[in-house]
């Protein structure tokens, strides 16, 4: 979609050059010209306006980095909705930011899976690398690290995104290495990321494809009536207590 | 005979199930002609009967009894709920991702069945790549004339809208997911009405899984018996089942329903991490009330699991070893639900966070003897009885959800509980606490303080 | 529009366009609505006892009607349900612990209300809500009044197990200039959002954040600047939300309170006014069926401070012209009297104007005075501003404010009702938004009601009954939208219509003065007397006659331009201005100037000093709201109460009392001697008002009994049927009777923004110049001030720039104003908000000529 290609190049003009001290200048009406086409686009999409929201709240911040004031004042008005009626359904959501980011968003899962293979360990690593605290923006602007949830990666974990794109089998002490990488090379170029183009595929093998992923120890009719005679309860709700 | 459905494609063309190319070359495309041009939309509810297909999005109701609930007026809206975020499941992101033409079709034979004409994929904001891919993928189809105005030649016409959402839980719960595809903030809805008499803009809607839909084109193509014939009688079919935590090979397995808890996690895991033995198990996503070990002969299938008090839910099966620290894995899934709120119902607002605190006290050391009884009680009093299935008194179920891997744990791991509290009974400062992490949990609390300052900041 | 902003869950609006139905879930009102047809019963049981509700009203509703109360915070009977709080949950058999909000009454239903489970869950929500409530009850305005006190009181636990850290906001933060939010108290019920987005329409209030981080916002400078904003306050069930001027102000133990009407407008809304020490200090609203279900704007919520502001006049004043009205010299009460006894001697012409802020019982001693007394006709309580008496008085099949929602349509031919009428306008858009009620606004400027106009005209006369639903009664609300509107020509076009209509024709002719429909029914016009009855009417005087003595002139007197133009050529000698200020609100300030220069001897009966008693010769200090016993009557025609709840200052004391003891200082026998004999009289003399008192002759509702508790909440409406204009209100008639300027070419089509030229519109903005408002510290400085509006395209096209001073003129007169840019402004026209500049003169269909102000440096 070219989105996050145009947030990279906005940033880029300002990296560098901008201190955390005097964060980014919001910009003028963003919404004008091609980005007023397309986003007029998105709302003719839907039944009703209100729900293009989202989606331009989406647009805005692939273009400025994080919804600034004006931003959601320009929404507003695209909408015809008042601005606290923009504030107030966004700053529900997670992935609206409000204040500046870094050009990478790091965002760490610590969920329950995650956890359990180090994850808590990985972001204190990863804060104690780049000496930045959850939600702020490294001194040259490249990074922010925020803890997230679940990222429907557990399969991969522990596993993190950085701008919204997955890697996954990492370690608590490789992603600081990943990171750097990442900030070295940008995104697109950094491959070892198993999963990162896709989903985890766990590695079965070609037999067991072959064999249709069939149950070999017991059919699964066989499985349900021999657990059921195993079990003293019914069979019919009731708690396990 | 392979019983691959959902996953075949992605299995046998690792490099390129998910482009259009590959899609068709591999029979994509068959069972909407066959839909659309063959059978009449009574035909397809009627197969969808006969599969005895369940939902796959966490309550397991079944498809066909839902689509003929549909209200009568139009327009009627389809969404497909690609919201997952339920932690411990991540299959409908690989369908997305690996498959999106096959959920695109799905949705194609669903809106002919249902007679909408306007579909919305509702796809969690975080998985970029499955937005990405299904965005491309339906321009695609639109460009080849499977979307659009007279679909095969037919009477029919859809359009799709993939709506990228901005990361809420909640926002998974079909009627929050309403709410927030109507731009509102995702709050879940009053029931009744419910969303197939009154859903999107007020009009017959029928929200339905990733997974759920992704089964539509195979049981079109082979019949609803011949998917019926798999499984167990509840059960019917495969299902894409999550493995995650302590295994040695987590990951997205699609297995016959009614494969045993033991057979997945052995054979299909390659067994428990580390040479240890499984402590716990949560069968059904985050929501679901734990099982001990003695639930490794347990069939994996919907009624079976219910009679023991738990659900199979979004399937996402996670495993803990005898290694696993349990007060600490509770609290991060109470703590998710906590985070994950929508703050309308007051005892799931303020109740679950006052847990999760209960529960970073106990981490830090600071637990008191009465903790243990008072998480049950403030349990008890978000999720009347402390049953499964619950008793709720809130809008939607995630509130006594969060209660569930509370009393699952202190009811079978009640020791592990007591080894944390340290401090004397009124609370008094305790010592250091035991177990593995506590370190990290110190650093934690810290960056929870972080957090919550932060959202503060963004006011 | 097809979003109108509103919560998702529990109303969803379709785009009108494309015809798509409109699902309304429990509109506020509705259960009210359903509980009149008390024909369908269904039987429940709660707590074991049966009973029978009304079909499909809601348990929490049904089960408090039969005297059981369930604990409740954001349920409230006139927004939507959310059942966010669940507070109120109770056993229904078959569902299990569920709330009494969302759950529909259905026969057969049993409900526990009290055994151990339902305790248990409420104790259990209780104690969730005091967690992270702050506790500060002793410094807190709600403590002791709080719904979250008393509910912990008497169901809550008795001990908190909570140790952790409380949630922590910074203290409190304006959410606009009148309300302030803390949202540390704030237990997030969404009555105020939902106040805001469904009730009053402005979305401004809402929800951030989400989970524990849920709190209130107002978005960065956009403050909840709302008409309507203090009713947050009055409906949030703690102190989260509390008014700038009753802020610390008092203890609920210390007040006493009253019901009363509020007559800042003539909606007549009904509130209950608190004082301590003989100081008012708040008035919240009362929820009655029948008008403002118990909302107020804020100009009628915080309106009450005047009453004691120190500004008050509290003695006469003699004002001699010799020291150019300056000098002014104290005299006493009896003093005044018998200055004006000596002025009424037998052959004095005498006039009086104003009497729209009196109470029915002073406008009729007012009315009887100058016809008794001074058998004159000369009496007017407009000023040229509203519509023709006989139309307001004389319309047949009055509509009232019940009606609207269930019209089949509503046409708007009438100033922004959220200027002018605010609660009107919250109704009209109840009925539009909830009850799909089609609008059509017939001109004037755009307002909020525009998002739901099926139909708008950019003038009201090209309306037809073509435009109309053939079925169903229309409701017509009629009124001045700009003081340069022909009001005869209005009327007239508003009469076609009626004829074309016929009986389905349901009119609401609107003046807004706070009792200006009482002062016209009193007879405080040329043309009419008590009753609406014509002057002219012999077979209606009849009634009069047996209790007025004296020569009651039969021919029409003269309005307020009349007079001031006969008083300018000399040809009245004493003028009584009651409560009036024509150098503010008469549209020629200049006669007004000539017309009290020429006059003998004036007489100014009001509250504050004005430019107009500035210029009279004996000033008299009046008691108003608050402090006057008596009645109103409002835009429908309801009868209703106000009370004395403090003591006027100083020797100010009602306006009755002067007329009364003028007459007794002539010797003329003259009754009504205290409000309620006075109504009393007004009910044997006023066919209309035959019927307002109990068979016991007293107010309505002070006696006993359903039908008079009901007459003190609801008011007693007029019976039109009895008050006739027996000519009144034929079109050709009327025609005839009201010559409307037809010379003047209608402005638009004269107009040139390019040159600076537009028609002018002047119209009333909700805080006016007017002296009450002025004397409410708190309401003072939201008034807009001098300023001229104009289309953003206009601008541009003149290349005026907003916040401009820029200098407009008219016939002779010239001001300057700052310009402000409006959308809601028609293209070619120019705003001026009503009297908050000078001499302006003002004609129908006048052209305004606005140019650049010259720098002054
Ligand atoms: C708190 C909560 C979160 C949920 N999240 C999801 C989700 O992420 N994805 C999903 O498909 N269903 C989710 N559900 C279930 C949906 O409400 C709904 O049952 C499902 O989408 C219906 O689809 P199905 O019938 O195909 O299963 C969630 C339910 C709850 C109560
Ligand atoms: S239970 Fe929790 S998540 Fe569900 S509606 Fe209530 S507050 Fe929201
Ligand atoms: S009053 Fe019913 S949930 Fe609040």
């Amino acid at each position: 979609m070219g989105e996050m290609g145009q947030s990279e190049q906005v940033n880029e003009e300002k990296s560098g050059t901008v201190k955390q001290a005097d964060a980014p200048k919001p910009p003028g009406l963003v919404f004008q010209g091609k980005m007023l086409e397309r986003a007029k686009a998105k709302i003719a999409e839907y039944p009703q306006s209100r729900s293009a929201v989202m989606p331009l709240a989406h647009m805005y911040m692939a273009a400025v980095g994080h919804l600034t004031d004006t931003g959601m004042r320009e929404i507003a008005r695209l909408l015809r909705l008042t601005p606290a009626e923009v504030l107030g359904t966004l700053s529900f959501y997670e992935m609206f930011k409000m204040a500046p980011k870094g050009r990478y968003l790091v965002s760490v899962c610590t969920g329950m899976p995650c956890q359990l293979y180090g994850a808590r360990q990985l972001l204190d690593n990863l804060l104690e690398h780049f000496n930045v605290a959850p939600h702020e923006v490294t001194g040259d602007n490249m990074l922010s690290i925020e803890e997230a949830e679940c990222q429907a990666a557990c399969g991969g974990a522990p596993c993190l995104e950085v701008n919204y794109r997955h890697f996954e089998y990492l370690a608590p002490d490789t992603a600081a290495q990943l990171i750097e990488d990442i900030k070295e090379r940008g995104l697109d170029t950094v491959l070892y990321r198993r999963g990162a183009e896709s989903a985890p595929l766990p590695p079965i093998s070609a037999e067991e494809i072959a064999e249709g992923m069939q149950p070999k120890l017991l059919s699964p009719k066989e499985a349900v009536a021999r657990a059921k005679a195993a079990s003293a309860v019914p069979a019919s709700g009731g708690g396990a207590k | 005979m392979t019983k691959l459905i959902v996953t075949k494609r992605m299995m046998e063309r690792p490099n390129d199930s998910w482009t259009l190319k590959s899609y068709l070359d591999s029979g994509g495309m068959v069972a909407a002609r066959k839909a659309l041009k063959e059978m009449s939309k009574k035909d397809v509810l009627t197969e969808l009967m006969q599969s005895k297909l369940r939902g796959r999005g966490g309550a397991g109701f079944p498809t066909a009894k839902k689509w003929s609930f549909v209200g009568k007026s139009f327009p009627r809206y389809l969404c497909v709920n690609g919201d997952e975020a339920e932690v411990g499941t991540f299959k409908d992101r690989m369908l997305m991702e690996r498959d999106p033409f096959q959920l695109l079709e799905g949705m194609i034979i669903a809106s002919y069945c249902l007679e909408v004409e306007h579909a919305f994929i509702y796809c969690r904001g975080e998985l970029r790549t499955a937005y990405d891919r299904l965005t491309k993928a339906v321009e695609e189809l639109e460009n080849a004339g499977y979307l659009g105005r007279n679909i095969f030649d037919t009477k029919m016409s859809l359009k799709v809208t993939v709506h990228r959402a901005g990361g809420a839980y909640i926002a998974g719960e079909e009627t929050a997911l309403l709410s927030s595809l109507e731009g509102y903030r995702a709050w879940p809805r009053l029931k009744p009405p419910f969303p197939a008499v009154e859903g999107l803009y007020a009009q017959p809607t029928i929200v339905n899984n990733v997974e759920t839909i992704s089964y539509l084109p195979w049981i079109m193509e082979n019949g609803g018996k011949a998917f019926a014939a798999m499984g167990t009688d509840g059960s019917a079919g495969t299902r894409l089942f999550c493995l995650s935590g302590d295994v040695n090979r987590p990951g997205n397995f699609e297995l016959e329903q009614g494969t045993t808890f033991r057979e997945f996690v052995d054979r299909w895991g390659q067994g428990v991490r580390n040479n240890s033995t499984v402590k716990a198990i949560i069968p059904g996503g985050a929501s679901a009330p734990w099982f001990g070990a003695e639930a490794l002969d347990y069939p994996m299938d919907d009624d079976f699991v219910a009679s023991k008090g738990s659900m199979m839910g979004s399937g996402g099966i996670m495993i803990m070893n005898q290694e696993a620290d349990i007060v600490a894995a509770a609290w991060r899934l109470v703590k998710f639900f906590a985070v994950e709120s929508c703050g309308q119902c007051t005892p799931c607002r303020e109740g679950i966070t006052w847990l999760s605190d209960i529960y970073e006290r106990l981490l830090s050391g600071q637990g008191r003897s009465q903790d243990i009884d008072l998480l049950l009680d403030i349990g008890d009093n978000i999720s009347p009885g402390l049953k499964w299935p619950p008793v709720y008194t809130t809008i939607c179920v995630l509130a006594p959800s969060a209660v569930a891997p509370i009393e699952s744990s202190i009811r079978m791991f009640r020791g592990d509980y007591e080894a944390r509290v340290t401090g004397g009974p009124d609370g008094g400062p305790g010592g250091t606490a035991t177990g593995a992490d506590s370190a990290s949990s110190g650093s934690r609390r810290v960056s929870l303080t972080r957090r919550k300052l932060e959202v503060r900041a963004r006011q | 529009m097809s979003d109108a902003p509103k919560q998702p869950q529990f109303k969803t609006s379709l785009d009108s366009e494309k015809g798509s139905p409109v699902v309304v879930r429990r509109a506020s009102g509705q259960s009210t609505a359903v509980a009149e047809q008390a024909t369908d019963l269904v039987g429940i049981t709660v707590d074991g006892k049966q009973m029978q509700v009304p079909k499909g009203e809601l348990l929490i509703k049904a089960a408090e009607d039969q005297g059981v109360y369930i604990p409740r915070f954001c349920w409230h009977p006139r927004l939507r349900t959310v059942a966010m709080c669940r507070m109120c949950l109770v056993d229904i058999e078959g569902l299990g612990l569920k709330p009494a909000c969302w759950h529909e009454v259905s026969d057969g239903m049993k409900v526990e209300t009290k055994t151990p489970e339902v305790e248990k869950a409420q104790e259990g929500v209780l104690e969730f809500l005091l967690i992270n409530h702050p506790l500060d009850c002793p410094v807190c305005d709600r403590g002791g009044e709080c719904p979250l006190q008393d509910h912990t009181m008497s169901f809550g636990p008795g001990e908190s197990r909570f140790v952790e850290a409380k949630r922590h906001f910074e203290k409190p933060i304006p959410v606009s200039d009148l309300v302030l939010l803390d949202r540390e108290r704030c237990i997030q019920c969404a009555r105020c959002t939902r106040f805001a987005a469904e009730v009053a329409g402005d979305p401004l209030l809402e929800f951030s954040h989400r989970g524990n981080d849920l709190h209130i916002v107002t978005y960065p400078n956009a403050p909840f600047s709302s008409y309507f904003s203090g009713n947050v306050v009055q409906i949030c069930p703690v102190g989260a939300l509390t008014a700038t001027p009753y802020r610390f102000k008092a203890r609920p133990w210390d007040v006493t309170a009253a019901e009363t009407t509020c007559t800042m407008c003539s909606v007549g809304c009904r509130g209950v006014l608190y004082e301590t020490r003989d100081v008012p200090i708040r008035l919240n609203g009362v929820d009655t069926e029948s008008v403002n279900w118990g909302w107020l704007c804020d100009k009628g919520r915080f309106g009450y401070e005047y009453v004691a502001s120190d500004e008050r006049l509290t003695t006469p004043l003699r004002q001699p012209r010799e020291g150019k009205h300056v000098a002014a010299e104290e005299v006493t009460w009896a003093q005044a009297v018998e200055m004006i006894c000596a002025k009424l001697h037998q052959d004095v012409k005498v006039a009086a104007i104003g009497g729209a802020r009196l109470t029915n019982e002073e406008a009729y001693v007012v009315s009887k005075f100058m016809r008794v007394v001074c058998g004159s006709n000369d009496v007017d309580c407009q000023l040229d501003d509203g519509l023709p008496a006989a139309f307001v008085a004389g319309a047949q099949n009055r509509a009232t404010i019940g009606d609207l929602e269930s019209a089949a349509a509503i046409v708007l031919a009438c100033p922004d009702l959220k200027d002018e009428l605010p609660i009107l306008y919250l109704r009209v858009r109840d009925a539009a938004d909830n009850h799909d009620v089609p609008l059509l606004i017939a001109g004037g400027m755009q307002s909020g009601l525009d998002q739901f106009a099926k139909k708008r005209t950019v003038t009201a006369d090209v309306v037809t009954a073509t435009d109309l639903p053939t079925e169903g009664n229309v409701v017509l609300i009629v009124g001045r939208q700009s003081l340069t509107q022909d009001p005869a020509q209005l009327c007239l076009w508003a009469l076609e219509l009626a004829a074309q209509l016929g009986d389905r024709v349901k009119l609401m002719p609107v003046l807004r003065r706070s009792n200006a429909h009482g002062a016209l029914d009193m007879g405080l016009s040329p043309e009419l007397l008590p009753g609406r009855v014509s002057v002219d009417d012999p077979e209606n005087r009849g009634q009069l006659a047996k209790v007025w003595t004296g020569k009651v002139p039969t021919v029409p007197g003269r309005d307020t331009r009349g007079i001031l133009e006969a008083a300018a050529r000399g040809d009245i000698d004493v003028l009584f201005l009651v409560g009036s200020d024509p150098i503010a609100d008469f549209p020629d300030p200049d006669l007004a100037r000539a017309a009290f220069e020429k006059c003998d001897f004036v007489v100014a009966l009001d509250l504050f000093a004005t430019r107009s008693t500035d210029l009279a010769d004996l000033v008299i200090p009046c008691a108003g709201w608050g402090e006057v016993d008596g009645t109103v009557t409002n835009i429908e025609g309801r009868v209703q109460r106000v009370v004395a709840k403090v003591v006027a200052p100083g020797q100010a004391s009602s306006d009755a009392d002067l007329f009364r003891e003028v007459a007794f200082g002539l010797g003329i026998e003259f009754g009504c001697q205290s409000p309620e004999s006075t109504l009393f009289e007004i009910s044997q003399v006023a066919p209309a008002y035959n019927d307002i008192l109990g068979a016991d002759g007293r107010f309505p509702g002070a006696g006993q009994g359903t039908r008079a508790r009901k007459a003190g909440r609801e008011g007693v409406l007029v019976h039109e049927a009895q008050g006739r204009i027996v000519n009144g209100l034929k079109p050709d008639l009327f025609a005839a009777q009201y010559r409307s300027d037809q010379t003047r070419q209608p402005a638009l089509e004269r107009v040139s923004p390019a040159s600076g030229r537009f028609a002018l519109q002047v119209s009333r903005s909700l805080y006016d110049r007017g002296s009450l408002v002025g004397h409410c510290p708190s309401l003072a400085d939201l008034r807009p001030g001098p300023v001229i509006r104009i289309h953003p395209e206009d601008l541009a096209r003149r290349g005026f720039e907003v916040g401009e001073i820029v200098s407009a003129s008219g016939e002779n007169w010239e001001h300057e104003f700052t310009i402000e840019a409006r959308r809601s402004v028609v293209p070619g026209t120019a705003v001026i908000p009503h009297a908050q500049v000078e001499s302006v003169k003002l004609l129908p269909e006048m052209i305004v000529n606005v140019k650049r102000a010259k720098k002054v440096n």
